[in-house]
């Protein structure tokens, strides 16, 4: 039973001329007079609220001013948003996001003692932002595809069909982890660099993607390129990344990190030649040369 | 204790850009004869810039260095080794695949270098002994700044006493009331709160398990061995792409708050003009980047001589650029020195005014020699 709840009983007691105290509160709700003590003080110092104490009627009542409790029922589901929401602006570290944080904190109970020094200002997250989000927690929830084009800037984006998993908050800033099509990659984008989220009908099952998905851990898609030859053609396409064939045999391909693409040239059975960059060729040599002890 | 060292491997002359320094030494040492030219050239270093927007000291060190090495493998050298964060989570196996990795190197005969075993630079570690590495470069035995044994115990304690004022003041420095000193274990880093700093030498010699445990947390052994010569052209023209494409400042690349090219420009203008700064960053990176610069030229020059043909006009025409972006950033410079500068410096509106002009300049030539660089590597392919 959280505070909120007791906090409300206690409101309708006072209301109510019963005049409730510690004891009354610990009885109806099986908690210790000291618990019960500090829900009187919440009510007093958090929630501004006039309590005075009668020591005739040996409980408390309200004193002058008109004061009224908003109704703080709500669901988990409702108290676990707002602390989300408490915890992502807490991270902000900025004077708005900061009382924003504290509103939302004390909504749910976790007791926050200062009083914010400003008038809370308008929500300064971006509605777009906003837009996204809602978009990817809807097809989170419902397990449908997402068409997102995604980039640095609008003028330079790439489109995908987006099956998210799940959304992270990490220095920040939000991401979405889902698989893509047709990449067959599984990868993390951030939230601000999503220029369209378009759900579709098509649903999804994630266990299936998983077992022919190559997980790229990295946000940019900022790829180097390097021309490959293999000597039996069809293992460019087989390289498992995203390739071009340029000439016969021939293969532009986009790499991410150079030891994953060497690891991956290794695995292929077929002899291969790096056209260039020219010193991934050298270091590939020299470390093949160490290998056999050259 | 036992101990292990290569010998005939030095460290004499100490540039900004230490990463090259040391691979320099390095490749002197295993008999891969290079310019350093060619090697500020060679691996694209001598055409970067890249600046905070706030004026943070470490553009030259800020940034994704890993094709400064893979295109060390056009010239004749291979590097390999560890890299991580202290906050990753795999870091003590990190920092005991590094101990592990630099003292099989140094058996084998193969020299390394690492970051920040004695201040925030690279230095070449030529052995090592039962407890750690050994090293050679700012701050180590053939330091010229150096003080008395006494003076060394107060550094250790956190004092700057008398003897390591007077040595600043050799340099020019005069170091104010408020002073920190930073050091690992080894070299002596002694700021005060003008932005002034001085290096005092130190031991040279690290615990393995203290590498990267100072405030940066940035842990980088490497070794260097060997490894294949390319040919002259693909030499300069990877180089030159890698440049042309870090001036376009990719986040691959390029970190937080981060511009290179002329954005780089904009921000080191910036600072100077709209940020309450003590001038340490603003100095270190003119120092920095002028250096480059004065590489840029002669490297340009030694490949028209390599190559030859129709190309050398093109390259001997950058060059006299690059040369012109060099002078700019040596006055800019020379209006903010790394040793002499003094607080009121960066009060001076008439000589922040001059600075900013030089960078103007510069920015200007760099962005002609941007374009002279694309033609020359759109001509190489």
């Amino acid at each position: 039973m959280s505070n909120t709840h007791r906090i409300s009983w206690i409101d309708t007691q006072i209301r109510g001329g019963r005049y409730p105290n510690a004891v009354t509160i610990a009885e109806r709700f099986s908690i210790s007079p000291r618990q019960a003590s500090r829900d009187l003080e919440y009510l007093r110092d958090t929630m501004c609220a006039p309590l005075a104490y009668s020591h005739e009627r040996k409980g408390y009542f309200y004193d002058g001013r008109s004061f009224a409790v908003a109704n703080l029922f709500m669901t988990e589901e409702q108290r676990k948003t707002l602390a989300y929401l408490a915890e992502q602006y807490k991270r902000m570290e900025y004077g708005h996001a900061t009382h924003l944080a504290r509103l939302f904190s004390r909504l749910v109970g976790d007791g926050v003692d200062e009083e914010p020094s400003a008038a809370i200002p308008i929500f300064p997250v971006e509605p777009a932002i906003l837009s996204r989000f809602d978009v990817l927690s809807d097809a989170i929830r419902e397990h449908r595809k997402v068409r997102i084009r995604y980039g640095i800037s609008r003028d330079d984006t790439v489109e995908v069909l987006l099956s998210p998993y799940k959304i992270y908050v990490y220095r920040k800033e939000n991401y979405v982890a889902g698989y893509c099509e047709p990449e067959r990659e599984i990868r993390i984008f951030r939230l601000a660099e999503l220029w369209d989220t378009i759900p579709s009908e098509q649903v999804y099952d994630l266990a299936p993607l998983l077992g022919r998905a190559e997980i790229v851990p990295y946000l940019t898609d900022e790829v180097n390129i390097a021309i490959i030859r293999f000597n039996v053609s069809p293992y460019g396409k087989m390289l498992g990344l995203r390739t071009e064939e340029t000439m016969p045999g021939t293969y532009r391909v986009e790499y991410l990190d150079k030891d994953h693409l060497i690891a991956k040239l290794f695995a292929c059975p077929s002899g291969f030649e790096i056209v260039s960059p020219r010193w991934l060729h050298n270091l590939v040599v020299n470390r093949v040369r160490r290998m056999v002890g050259q | 204790m036992a101990v292990k060292r290569l010998d005939g491997i030095t460290y004499k002359h100490k540039n900004w850009i230490t990463q090259l320094d040391c691979l320099y030494e390095c490749s002197a040492y295993l008999g891969v004869p290079m310019s350093r030219e060619w090697l500020y050239g060679g691996t694209g270093f001598a055409f970067l810039i890249n600046m905070e927007d706030q004026g943070q000291p470490g553009g030259f060190q800020s940034f994704n260095t890993e094709m400064i090495r893979n295109l060390a493998n056009n010239l004749g050298i291979t590097v390999e080794g560890v890299i991580s964060l202290q906050t990753d989570s795999d870091f003590a196996e990190k920092q005991l695949a590094a101990w592990e990795t630099a003292k099989r190197a140094i058996d084998n005969g193969y020299p390394c270098y690492g970051y920040s075993l004695g201040i925030p630079e690279y230095y070449i570690v030529d052995g090592y002994d039962d407890e750690g590495y050994l090293f050679q470069g700012i701050g180590t035995d053939e330091w010229e700044w150096q003080v008395s044994p006494a003076a060394t115990r107060l550094l250790e304690s956190g004092i700057a006493n008398e003897e390591v004022r007077q040595l600043a003041k050799k340099l020019g420095v005069e170091l104010s009331a408020k002073v920190t000193v930073g050091t690992n274990g080894g070299p002596f880093e002694i700021m005060d709160d003008y932005g002034n700093s001085i290096t005092v030498a130190g031991k040279a010699h690290l615990r393995w398990d203290r590498l990267a445990t100072t405030h940066i947390g940035l842990l980088e052994m490497f070794w260097v061995e060997p490894g294949l010569v390319s040919d002259d052209r693909v030499t300069v023209r990877e180089a030159l792409r890698f440049a042309l494409e870090f001036s376009h400042s990719p986040r691959k690349w390029v970190f937080d708050r981060y511009k290179a090219g002329l954005e780089g420009y904009d921000n080191f203008i910036h600072t100077f003009l709209h940020t309450e700064t003590d001038g340490f960053g603003l100095s270190i990176n003119a120092e920095a980047w002028a250096e480059c610069r004065s590489m840029a030229g002669p490297f340009l020059r030694e490949a028209a001589d390599r190559i030859g043909g129709a190309e050398a006009g093109f390259l001997r025409q950058s060059a006299e650029l690059y040369d012109g972006i060099f002078e700019q950033l040596r006055s800019v410079r020379e209006l903010y020195p790394f040793h002499g500068r003094k607080p009121e410096y960066m009060k001076n509106r008439s000589r922040i005014a001059q600075a900013v002009r030089h960078l103007e300049q510069a920015k200007e030539l760099e962005r002609k020699g941007l374009q002279s660089l694309e033609r020359i590597a759109d001509s190489l392919s």
